[in-house]
């Protein structure tokens, strides 16, 4: 993890109070994967003093890009941020998803902004096939469908699973679904999005026997594992989202302990 | 300027300790110190202070537990630890690899749970022991160990007893009579004062109309509690000139540092600003040591210089 500026170079609505902010930053030579995340600072009218924790949506060796919902006074800061200011920021933060399955199918499935580090996992590894579910709440907030097309995607929009009821319906008929045609073939499930939908996805996962990865969201100060302010319990004692996950094995939540 | 311009000493009628520099990571907000020594060398630092142990582990308190303010953190973290036997087989042994000097911070719950982790300390060869009596305590309905003048010297002499390492005080910033602490700090031969910890706060959700966390209550630290952690250090100094005091509040540059020592403050601890930046600690040290030379003095000739000037 280092800490650098970044320059802002593309920051665009792309859907209501949805962002795109795409960031160049001079040192080069990281390595940054898919499931990892970056601490943004956001400077502005508002009165922040932590920097935000953001999914890395995309990136290459002097760049990162994120998508954001503004939700609060530091996304209000960074909406008004214009191409060529400059962003204090810590990267990359917390470990990578584990890799794709080479034989097999690898599933993915986001709800709203737990899209974005799913997105970064087919952008990362071109070759491989993946099937991408992609749900939100409200209609106005799906992010163009343009930016995910790659071969070898086999993309799903499916409105409105990110409540908890509906969620729990359409990932029981999902994993179903997924285990009736992939009975010859290991099947891995990826997931981020509201916690209902991990919590429900990862339900189902159980009763099915499939395994799942799951990455997780969590208010928090430092980013790097020193405030414990993101921790919470697993299966083998407490954990913190940022330096431990965010990247998670779903078995091993105690999802109860996330509110 | 000489290389030393920015060396402290902490020195009791019992002990000395002499740093480097005065810039030490306040307890909770550096983790052991090995996640931030793979971003830097934490010798760098005057002193390394852990976080605080208990005896026993403890999960914290449940989540949330981060709520910004302007200027600042609450959090209500809860000690969150996995107790001293594991501390001592899992974390000691980075901390006694340092060269920079070594502090244990320690918390209890009633009188009992500091002599006992005093004890598991002292057979350590470590630089000073920090005894964090902020903490509420259980068996007097959760009043801070601090604000009960014969509770707090019931503990001190009891932890004093426990061990010859340098101790170190750490009080609530909120404190009815900090002149008779300061007294029972010195007269139970502890050698010196931290001032001070986190304010209690509350956050409200107004959707929900509740508060924010579920303790209800949570500490509130950052750049919006310097004036008044400043204003107690300044007053500690004023009635006890001879305890050295370590200044803990709000500090986020160089410049804060200099107002603690000009107030009286032999070294400073900073915490939430390395949440925020965790590489702020080597940049002050070397603003400081900039300091130093600018103004061509020394960080010891300075300290409480602000009362001299009156």
């Amino acid at each position: 993890m280092i800490k650098t500026n970044g320059e802002i170079i593309e920051h665009r609505c792309i859907a209501k109070n949805i962002f795109f902010l795409s960031l160049r930053y001079a040192q080069s030579g990281l390595t940054i994967q898919p499931g990892q995340f970056i601490q943004l600072s956001c400077p502005g009218k508002h009165s922040t003093l932590l920097k935000r924790p953001f999914s890395i949506f995309n990136a290459s060796p002097d760049t990162v890009s994120v998508v954001y919902k503004v939700v609060g006074k530091g996304t209000t800061n960074l909406s008004e941020k214009k191409v060529g200011d400059s962003l204090e920021m810590l990267l990359p933060c917390g470990n990578p998803f584990s890799l794709p399955q080479e034989k097999g199918l690898n599933v993915l499935i986001g709800g709203g902004l737990g899209i974005a580090p799913l997105h970064f996992l087919t952008k990362y590894y071109p070759n491989t096939p993946f099937e991408l579910w992609y749900g939100t709440s409200y209609e106005e907030e799906w992010i163009p469908a343009n930016l995910f097309h790659r071969k070898g995607i086999d993309l799903h929009f499916h409105a409105d699973y990110c409540n908890s009821n509906d969620s729990l319906q359409f990932s029981e008929n999902l994993l179903q679904k997924y285990q009736r045609e992939s009975t010859t073939s290991p099947l891995k499930i990826y997931c981020c999005g509201p916690t209902k939908l991990m919590q429900n996805v990862t339900k189902h996962c159980a009763e099915h026997h499939i395994s799942i990865e799951v990455s997780l969201e969590s208010r928090m100060a430092c980013g790097f594992g020193i405030c414990l302010g993101c921790s919470f319990q697993t299966k083998e004692g407490m954990k913190t989202v940022c330096k431990d996950g965010p990247t998670f094995d779903g078995s091993s939540v105690v999802w109860e302990s996330l509110s | 300027m000489r290389n030393n311009c920015m060396q402290v000493t902490l020195q009791s009628p019992g002990h000395m300790i002499q740093l480097k520099n005065p810039i030490i990571p306040a307890s909770g907000t550096f983790g052991d110190g090995s996640i931030v020594n793979s971003l830097y060398d934490v010798n760098q630092l005057g002193a390394l202070l852990t976080k605080s142990i208990t005896l026993h582990p403890r999960q914290g308190n449940p989540s949330p537990r981060i709520y910004e303010t302007p200027g600042g953190i609450l959090n209500s973290v809860g000690l969150e630890n996995k107790g001293v036997k594991w501390f001592l087989e899992e974390v000691m042994p980075f901390v006694l690899s340092l060269h920079t000097s070594k502090w244990i911070s320690i918390a209890g719950f009633t009188v009992d749970d500091f002599v006992d982790l005093t004890h598991a300390i002292n057979p350590y060869e470590v630089d000073a022991i920090e005894v964090n009596v902020s903490c509420p305590n259980i068996h007097k309905n959760g009043i801070q160990f601090c604000q009960n003048k014969d509770v707090l010297q019931d503990t001190l002499h009891r932890v004093r007893k426990a061990t010859d390492h340098f101790l170190i005080a750490k009080i609530a910033l909120e404190t009815n009579s900090l002149s008779e602490i300061l007294e029972v700090i010195q007269q139970e031969g502890f050698d010196a004062v931290c001032i001070g910890n986190t304010i209690r706060g509350i956050a409200i959700d107004p959707i929900s109309r509740k508060p924010f966390f579920r303790q209800i209550f949570a500490g509130l630290s950052g750049p919006a509690i310097k004036p008044i952690a400043l204003r107690v250090v300044w007053e500690a100094f004023s009635s006890h000139p001879t305890l050295p005091i370590i200044g803990c509040g709000g500090i986020q540059c160089a410049s804060d540092v200099i107002e603690f020592i000009c107030a009286g403050a032999s070294a400073v601890e900073v915490g939430t600003m390395n949440l925020v930046d965790p590489f702020i600690l080597p940049a002050i040290i070397q603003d400081i040591s900039t300091y130093c030379t600018t103004h061509d003095v020394t960080l010891s000739s300075i300290i409480g210089s602000s009362h001299r000037s009156l």
